[in-house]
């Protein structure tokens, strides 16, 4: 009795101080929040007012009625982040299913390229595509940020590692019904592997969205910029207001969180699983 | 060494056919995104075919001026050269060496391009990047240093070319709010002020603590470069007393940042900052970015501080696209302080340049807009942007006229004390520096080191002497390479 | 054939924008180039590039705050995360909620969080600062603008980044681990923290061994909060690798300077990634 008490007891102090760490965690979304209702004299009262005294709408009406079009940057993130994690789940899986079941000539010194490319830093890309996207006349428009989220080493090993699970059995009655590669992968393989294209799909959204020295590095016009970096403009160009700033930076924020939220039990899954699988 | 020119060679040529087939291709899979605003790509290929065909050649003009003030230019250029050239203006993020230099080397067709740094322009020309402009003076019967000045001349002349013409002349200034001198009862700057009267003024208008202390000025005394800033105004009256090339010798062989005036200099700034904290401090402006002129003058009218050191062209931002200036609001503009024991004012002025890319495709074109902005027009490109034209005016007269161009129609500026103010004489001294040997490297370490300095972990003295030592080292580096 | 049909969509995509890119930044290291002056004028620098590393102040300035990030971001994050997700395993109430307030951090943009630490970390009157000035201290650190303590900033925002995304592969991690161990060492008398040491971390090996191999790799990488809340500065006291690499790039245009500095950066990822490797062979 006294055991189980005492683990009680322990679990209750644990609750408590996991919490208040996490509260201490979130401090800044919430002091970002809060500053974002407040008129700029009353940002920095101390001690903090976590509750604005007066709330202001003003600093939101500042970003979406700036020159700094918001609403463009959320459509070029959406256009961007969703055409490269589909064309990516698309090209790896075709590409993975390869790897995984079809033996032909070269497949294994092509993997290896593809595994031993996966030690370059993604920053090293950064000045040979800019040279190579500059000659393609690729420069300022979003086929640079796509193209190269499209087309990935890590998607396809992790695809091809799953297909592996998927046993032969299933294949090869089908091959004796006469069925063929295209057949098998469409009609048996996809419709297995949910999972695991909802766990890439999740794990390189992330990546995708929040994505900035792509964007820095290969966008001039201002109204192709996505998110991050249309923060960035919105920073340089309004800094005199911090809480025009924290606005800006809460709806930047808001679009990802809810979409966290919403899927949170994938978000987690797919996480440990690409974790897992790398 | 051979086989690695050959690998190199195929390897261009692979890059050169794989652009060229996405290159015919980009015409419909950028049609489709050209809908999202950006990509001249594919209208740069339609317009070079297009003028075979009798049609308006589009001439690409890059600079970092919000779009409404180059409405003008582009209705006067177009009016001008119709059926012949069209004018498409495309804006940069901002003035940076590095936004200027990503764009250049990005591939997309630009005629004209444009900067604000003396150094970029000739890193530039050195590099082969722009053209020779002196064809075109020349077959124009033009003379730069008559159109320009003399001094414009030697800073822009390199090995007998130039590669940039200036269109504009920034004047540095001092605005002051008008209500807050008033409030507090403080005179409004004398014409004859010096460096002394400024410091006096700023001490007796700054008030209060933390967050919302006010301050009595706001000058980029050692900010970086980055987000619109990089003036370092720290250098300011050595400037005055030293003039152009302020940093180097005479005969351009080593620093002087040992001499006195830059001792004196440096001391008077920093004493601002850090004993009177009279001035805004680095760590809030270049967090709040009031070293961008745009921010800058936001902050004078919202009270933030006294006085503000920019250009002339500040005035600009008290426009309503700039921000919501508040009713009531009275600025000011003054002389640049003199320096103590000076007998006339002056004031150092940098210019902005146009150059030609040297593959711009018709720079027939590209010479016809570059004349037009610079020399002919000033005041449909300097005029709307509140900036005094880099031609000189030989009357009086157009001098005015152009005056009343840069400063009537901003709210909360009296427009005829202002032009007053700017008629009366002062000396000239550009800081555009084109000196190549040591420049980048000695303007990177006075930006590392002023950081230093006024966040207090540096002394004046020790940054002076790593200035002159490294400086020294850097020239002489750049002399034997 | 089939073999060569399913790849060729990949293939062609990963030769045109990653192998050729890595071949390209090959050559362009041994290369002088200034890049605004078009592919026409490229020269062959041979190692001059690799030479003058050493001799670059800036240079090493970014190598050493580069090393000092990783092996401080590195050793913490994953510690706190592996304390935080034991305890949060199966001895607190609301875990799912809990891990959510954990995790937050990690899905936000870097740009986001740099524009709010930046404020928060204001030396006069930011929050942080009036905290502390609050508790009693009377200087308190200059934070990004303090020589001194702007690299400690920028890892703080790193650890306060990465913790929530540690914890969930170290949680995924301790469900692999059976149960009855723990039992067994409970009827032993074993107390928590005689657990955590022999039962949970040597069970996680395959997930540290996981974690600290990609907490490597990313964090050497380290480049937004030095750009969008340093610059680099003061001085080049937060300068790191990959923001050196970038102004060297793209505002001095030295395209061939800056691609042997990219070389650099993968041999440092390849030698922390390779010395972590063969620690975990020979545990094994």
């Amino acid at each position: 009795m006294g055991y189980s008490r005492r683990k009680l007891i322990f679990k209750i102090v644990a609750t408590i101080i996991m919490a208040i760490v996490s509260i201490i965690m979130l401090m800044p979304f919430a002091w970002m929040l809060s500053a974002s209702f407040k008129p700029d004299n009353q940002i920095f009262n101390f001690p903090i007012e976590w509750i604005p005294r007066e709330i202001t709408f003003a600093n939101y009406d500042r970003v979406w009625n700036s020159d700094i079009p918001f609403t463009t940057f959320f459509l070029n993130s959406i256009k961007i982040t969703v055409i490269s994690v589909l064309g990516e789940v698309f090209t790896s899986a075709l590409a993975g299913y390869a790897f995984a079941k079809i033996k032909f000539r070269g497949s294994n010194i092509i993997f290896l390229t593809y595994l031993s490319t996966l030690v370059f830093p993604n920053q090293m890309m950064l000045i040979p595509r800019f040279v190579l996207f500059s000659q393609m006349g690729l420069y300022n428009t979003h086929w640079a940020l796509i193209l190269p989220g499209m087309f990935t080493a890590f998607g396809t090993f992790m695809l091809k590692q799953f297909f592996e699970t998927i046993p032969e059995e299933l294949s090869e009655s089908a091959k004796i019904d006469g069925a063929n590669h295209f057949v098998i992968f469409s009609r048996i393989v996809v419709p297995l592997s949910i999972s695991a294209f909802s766990a890439l799909i999740i794990f390189q959204f992330v990546g995708s969205w929040n994505e900035y020295e792509g964007p820095l590095v290969y966008l001039r016009s201002m109204e192709l910029a996505t998110i991050p970096l249309g923060l960035n403009y919105f920073k340089d160009e309004n800094s005199t207001s911090y809480g025009a700033i924290m606005a800006a930076s809460v709806c930047s924020l808001i679009p990802i969180f809810i979409v966290f939220l919403a899927f949170q039990k994938q978000f987690v899954a797919g996480i440990a699983t690409s974790g897992m699988k790398e | 060494m051979k086989k690695f020119r050959k690998i190199a060679a195929v390897l261009m040529a692979a890059l050169m056919v794989s652009a060229a087939a996405t290159g015919c291709s980009s015409g419909q899979t950028s049609s489709g995104a050209s809908s999202d605003g950006g990509s001249s790509t594919s209208d740069a290929g339609s317009s070079a075919t297009g003028n075979e065909s009798g049609e308006e050649y589009n001439v690409y003009f890059y600079a970092w001026t919000n779009p409404d003030n180059v409405v003008e230019l582009v209705d006067a250029f177009n009016e001008q050269y119709e059926g012949q050239y069209n004018l498409v203006y495309q804006k940069l993020n901002d003035a940076a060496t590095m936004t200027i230099n990503t764009a250049l080397a990005s591939g997309e067709q630009i005629d004209v391009m444009t900067q604000a740094s003396a150094i970029d322009v000739r890193t530039r020309a050195d590099s082969g990047t722009y053209l020779g402009l002196k064809q075109y003076l020349d077959a124009e019967g033009m003379d730069y240093a008559t159109l320009f000045s003399d001094s414009m001349e030697q800073a822009y002349n390199f090995d007998g070319d130039y590669y940039a013409v200036p269109y504009c002349t920034n004047i540095n200034m001092v605005w002051y709010n008008k209500n807050m001198f008033d409030e507090a009862g403080v005179d409004y700057p004398a014409d004859d002020w010096t460096w002394d009267d400024f410091r006096d003024i700023a001490k007796q208008m700054t008030s209060g603590e933390g967050a919302n202390k006010i301050y009595g000025a706001m000058l980029d005394y050692g900010g970086p470069s980055e987000g619109g800033g990089g003036d370092q105004y720290w250098q300011l009256i050595a400037q005055q007393k030293l003039g152009a090339f302020s940093y180097y010798t005479p005969d351009f062989t080593a620093t002087r940042f040992d001499a006195p005036e830059y001792k004196e200099s440096l001391q008077f700034f920093y004493d601002l900052a850090m004993v009177d904290q009279s001035v805004v401090p680095i760590s809030e402006y270049t967090t709040l970015k009031y070293n961008n002129d745009t921010n800058g003058m936001i902050g004078l009218y919202n009270n933030k501080y006294a006085m503000f050191v920019a250009p002339v062209y500040a005035c600009l931002y008290l426009n309503e696209s700039y921000g919501e200036v508040p009713e009531g609001t009275n600025i000011g503009m003054a002389n640049l302080p003199r320096p103590v024991g000076a007998t006339e004012n002056s004031s150092i002025t940098y210019t902005s340049t146009a150059s030609i890319p040297a593959n711009a495709p018709n720079p027939d074109a590209s010479w016809a807009l570059l004349k037009f902005i610079c020399i002919e027009h000033p005041e449909y490109f300097a005029g709307p942007k509140a900036m005094h034209p880099g031609v000189q005016f030989e009357d009086e007269e157009s001098t005015h006229a152009m005056n009343e161009i840069i400063f009537d129609g901003h709210p909360g500026l009296n427009a005829d004390d202002a032009i007053a103010v700017m008629e009366q004489p002062r000396t000239l001294i550009t800081k555009d520096n084109t000196h190549k040997e040591g420049q980048v490297k000695i303007n990177d370490l006075i930006q590392a080191d002023m950081a230093l300095v006024f966040n207090g972990e540096m002394s004046v003295d020790e940054a002076l002497a790593d200035l002159k030592t490294k400086g020294d080292q850097y020239i002489q580096e750049d002399m034997a390479g | 054939m089939a073999g060569y049909a399913f790849i060729s969509l990949n293939f062609i995509g990963y030769v045109a924008f990653k192998l050729i890119p890595l071949i390209l930044a090959l050559i362009l290291s041994f290369a002088d180039w200034n890049f605004i002056s078009g592919v026409e004028n490229i020269k062959f620098a041979g190692i001059d590039n690799y030479l003058a590393l050493p001799k670059d102040p800036i240079f090493v300035d970014s190598l050493i705050n580069t090393i000092i990030y990783a092996i401080v971001l590195v050793p913490v994050s994953i510690f706190i995360a592996l304390v935080f997700a034991v305890i949060l395993n199966d001895n607190v109430y609301g875990k799912g909620i809990l891990r959510l307030a954990y995790y937050l951090p990690n899905v936000s943009s870097m740009v986001a969080v740099s524009i709010v630490w930046m404020v928060l970390f204001l030396p006069s009157y930011g929050p942080i600062n009036q905290v502390l000035q609050s508790i009693g201290i009377e200087n308190p650190p200059r934070w990004l603008n303090g020589s001194d303590t702007s690299l400690l900033s920028i890892i703080i925002v790193g650890v306060w980044q990465s913790i929530g995304y540690n914890i969930i592969i170290v949680l995924a991690g301790l469900q692999g681990i059976s149960k009855s161990l723990y039992e067994s060492a409970e009827i032993d008398g074993a107390n928590a923290v005689q657990k955590f040491f022999y039962i949970t971390i040597p069970s996680l090996s395959s997930t540290m061994f996981f974690l600290t191999m990609i907490s490597i790799i990313r964090s050497f990488q380290v480049f937004t909060p030095v750009q969008v809340m340093t610059s680099g500065g003061p001085g080049n006291s937060s300068s790191v690798l990959v923001y050196y690499i970038y102004t060297t790039a793209f505002k001095h245009s030295d395209i061939g300077y800056a691609s042997a500095m990219s070389w650099v950066l993968f041999v440092l990822v390849f030698i922390f990634a390779a010395a972590r490797m063969i620690y975990e062979r020979k545990n094994k």
